[in-house]
């Protein structure tokens, strides 16, 4: 399935609602290990040097915190950074990319040698979503999750987010987090691209920055056995990818010459290399300072890369910003964002 | 009257020329040099040459290098010698390219050298000599700095630098020919090469990207047309020294084209195969196109490697776009044969391909 938004008409309701991201965070755990310590450590299936020449260097675990600490840390820190009144936030979509992360029993899995087992059927109905909305004290919002997308899940909240937004006014602000803590002791090598765990946040309402112009998403559900079809997966990455940005910068109205900067998900700076080949994009033009530092977090990538830039002035007022990010499911995202 | 000798006549283009030429009353024999006459595909050959022949055809046990022996009761008697034979794998290694092209080709030469009556040798050669040039190929051109984009060409150049050394003592033409990837309105396939293989690949959804621009020029012929140019060069209008393009010149598909009729009859023909939504390929410049490959490599993943491969073999070639001239082949080709729609050509071995699951005719 190829959908994408802001189309005409849509595209001037959306435009003239300006919903846009009004303020974003991200948490890392602060248990960061180079490749030679992962390797060490028995959590590399791979070659180091592989992973290296692809360009990683260090990955963060999250020991002893569940991905719902790491997601209050970072939805504490937006609803800190906006000063906004919880009970403002009408909405909160909760994004995993792990199916352990849409349960409150994801590190169980080390003991019990598996990695997800839940011993009752009244587990199965325990939301981390509900938990995350009582502990933010987000008494006005309702409550949804968003899986099943791999690492798109974020990019598609944040649209759901954005057109509940459009759809229904009073519901004031929308917040997204995102979270996901790998299984303790599975390798974090993953085709190609090395796991960081991590969070972010992302508040979305009717914004003078971040303003969202064009969402894009495609599903490849063919390939739902992703792990079976690894090299069908990668070949399927690239035209898919490169198709689905120029598709979302033309419902945008805009050209990849008017992005000045691409906030990448993290899934290898090779992968990039190759398809700003692909898209004549000059490397310079991607963000891509975290993939060494920090790796692909399954959550955060582009809300850590998008902070990121922000914060070390790459990105000026008015800025247009592509950001982009795939997904087992199989789903590729993409988002055009003027700052 | 004749006795014709003639060497890869099992192939796809050989064995129709074969038909062909049993089939008029221009030779008093036609001898095929085998390697091994009792293999099931030449005695299907042999039963379906003799159905109908005007001229008696058998075939001759031995190789290029062993041909002086092989033949040498019908040496006297030969007036010509048709060179078909070759090892047009691009991935082989280069000593047995050399080995099969080179030094194959040099034997079936010297034995000719012999032959008291001989009046006409054709070799057949490829338009891929002109390896990693671009622009216009001209038929009398072959030497060039561009380098080749494998063993295979190469080694065909090589080949036709004897071939023109010995148009010195020896009757001899070069024919030319480009990509033979099926026969005309049939679509049907009796050898499989890189053509039909990149498809395959494209349709198991394992190309994301081929290097090249919409625009390259992909050369293809049929099989029934190289067989009849190569029939009337030879039987009606030989000229010794000459060389000849025998291929799609200016109207070879373009890439792009053959990408996107490759995908609407993948799309057409399998409707199993639309629920996989696979995309057609990039066309990537030769850099990026050479990152992706070298993280193939890195990756170790061996299906992902051999897809890769099966690409590399002729990539280099895609990203050097060329037009073979045909002025000299239309000059004396003229009113006697034409020369097929390419486009249409593909669409029907495409669709004959996938009907057929991607295994040729035997």
């Amino acid at each position: 399935m190829n959908t994408t938004s802001s189309t005409n008409p849509a595209t001037a309701t959306v435009a003239a609602a300006g919903i846009g991201i009004a303020e974003l965070a991200y948490y890392l755990p602060p248990d960061r290990r180079s490749l030679a310590e992962l390797h060490r450590d028995g959590l590399l299936s791979g070659s180091v040097d592989t992973l290296a020449s692809f360009g990683f260097q260090y990955a963060h675990l999250a020991n002893g915190e569940t991905h719902l600490d790491m997601a209050v840390h970072a939805a504490r820190d937006v609803l800190d950074r906006s000063a906004i009144d919880p009970a403002e936030i009408g909405l909160l979509l909760y994004a995993t990319a792990l199916t352990s992360s849409a349960t409150m029993a994801a590190n169980r899995a080390a003991e019990r040698g598996s990695v997800l087992r839940l011993d009752t059927v009244a587990e199965c109905f325990q939301y981390p979503a509900s938990t995350l909305q009582a502990e933010l004290e987000l008494t006005r919002a309702a409550v949804a999750g968003v899986d099943q997308q791999g690492c798109a899940s974020l990019m598609a909240a944040m649209r759901l987010g954005r057109a509940m937004l459009v759809a229904e006014p009073e519901l004031g602000a929308v917040l997204c987090v995102s979270a996901d803590a790998f299984p303790s002791n599975e390798p974090r090598d993953v085709v190609y691209n090395i796991v960081s765990d991590g969070a972010c946040a992302v508040l979305l309402r009717s914004a003078a920055r971040n303003r969202i112009l064009a969402c894009g998403h495609v599903t490849k559900g063919s390939y739902w056995d992703a792990a079976a079809l690894e090299p069908e997966v990668i070949a399927a990455y690239f035209p898919t990818a490169r198709n689905l940005i120029l598709s979302t910068l033309a419902r945008a109205g805009l050209e990849l010459d008017d992005i000045a900067l691409v906030i990448p998900h993290n899934v290898s700076r090779r992968s990039w290399e190759i398809l700003c080949g692909l898209l004549k994009l000059p490397q310079d033009r991607v963000y891509m300072d975290n993939i060494a530092r920090v790796g692909h977090t399954v959550a955060a990538d582009n809300i850590l890369n998008l902070r990121d830039a922000i914060d070390e002035g790459r990105v000026a007022a008015g800025d247009k910003l592509l950001l982009f990010t795939f997904g087992f499911g199989l789903n590729w995202g993409c988002m055009v964002v003027e700052h | 009257m004749a006795t014709m000798l003639i060497t890869g006549g099992s192939g796809a283009i050989g064995a129709e020329l074969v038909r062909r030429l049993v089939a008029e009353p221009k030779a008093d024999r036609i001898a095929v040099l085998t390697r091994a006459p009792g293999a099931a595909r030449q005695a299907m050959l042999l039963e379906s040459w003799r159905a109908g022949a005007k001229v008696p055809v058998g075939f001759v046990r031995g190789s290029m290098l062993t041909l002086a022996d092989a033949a040498a009761d019908m040496r006297a008697d030969i007036t010509h010698v048709l060179h078909l034979a070759a090892d047009t794998r691009f991935s082989a290694p280069p000593e047995e390219l050399r080995a099969a092209n080179v030094d194959g080709t040099a034997a079936v030469l010297a034995f000719a050298g012999r032959c008291p009556r001989l009046s006409a040798v054709a070799v057949a050669s490829t338009v891929y000599v002109a390896g990693l040039r671009q622009g216009t190929v001209r038929e009398p051109e072959l030497e060039h700095e561009a380098g080749f984009a494998n063993a295979y060409e190469a080694s065909k150049h090589e080949m036709e630098r004897i071939t023109r050394a010995a148009m010195r003592d020896l009757p001899v033409a070069v024919y030319r020919l480009s990509t033979a990837i099926g026969e005309e309105a049939t679509g049907k396939v009796t050898s499989l090469n890189a053509f039909h293989t990149a498809l395959r690949l494209v349709y198991g959804g394992m190309i994301p990207m081929i290097p090249g621009a919409a625009d390259t020029p992909i050369d293809v012929i049929s099989t029934d047309y190289a067989a009849r140019t190569i029939q009337h060069l030879l039987g009606e209008r030989f000229q010794a020294g000459a060389t000849y393009h025998l291929c799609a010149g200016t109207s070879a598909p373009l890439l792009g084209d053959l990408l996107e009729a490759s995908m609407r009859i993948m799309r057409e023909r399998r409707p199993a195969w639309r629920k996989r939504a696979i995309e057609m390929p990039v066309l990537a410049d030769e850099r990026t196109y050479e990152l992706f490959a070298r993280s193939v490599l890195e990756s170790g993943d061996p299906m992902m490697i051999a897809a890769a491969q099966a690409v590399e073999s002729f990539a280099r070639q895609l990203t050097r776009p060329k037009v073979f001239d045909t002025s000299e082949a239309d000059a004396v080709l003229a009113g006697v044969t034409a020369r097929p729609d390419s486009m249409q050509l593909c669409e029907d071995v495409i669709r004959y391909c996938i009907e057929n699951e991607w295994r040729a005719a035997a």
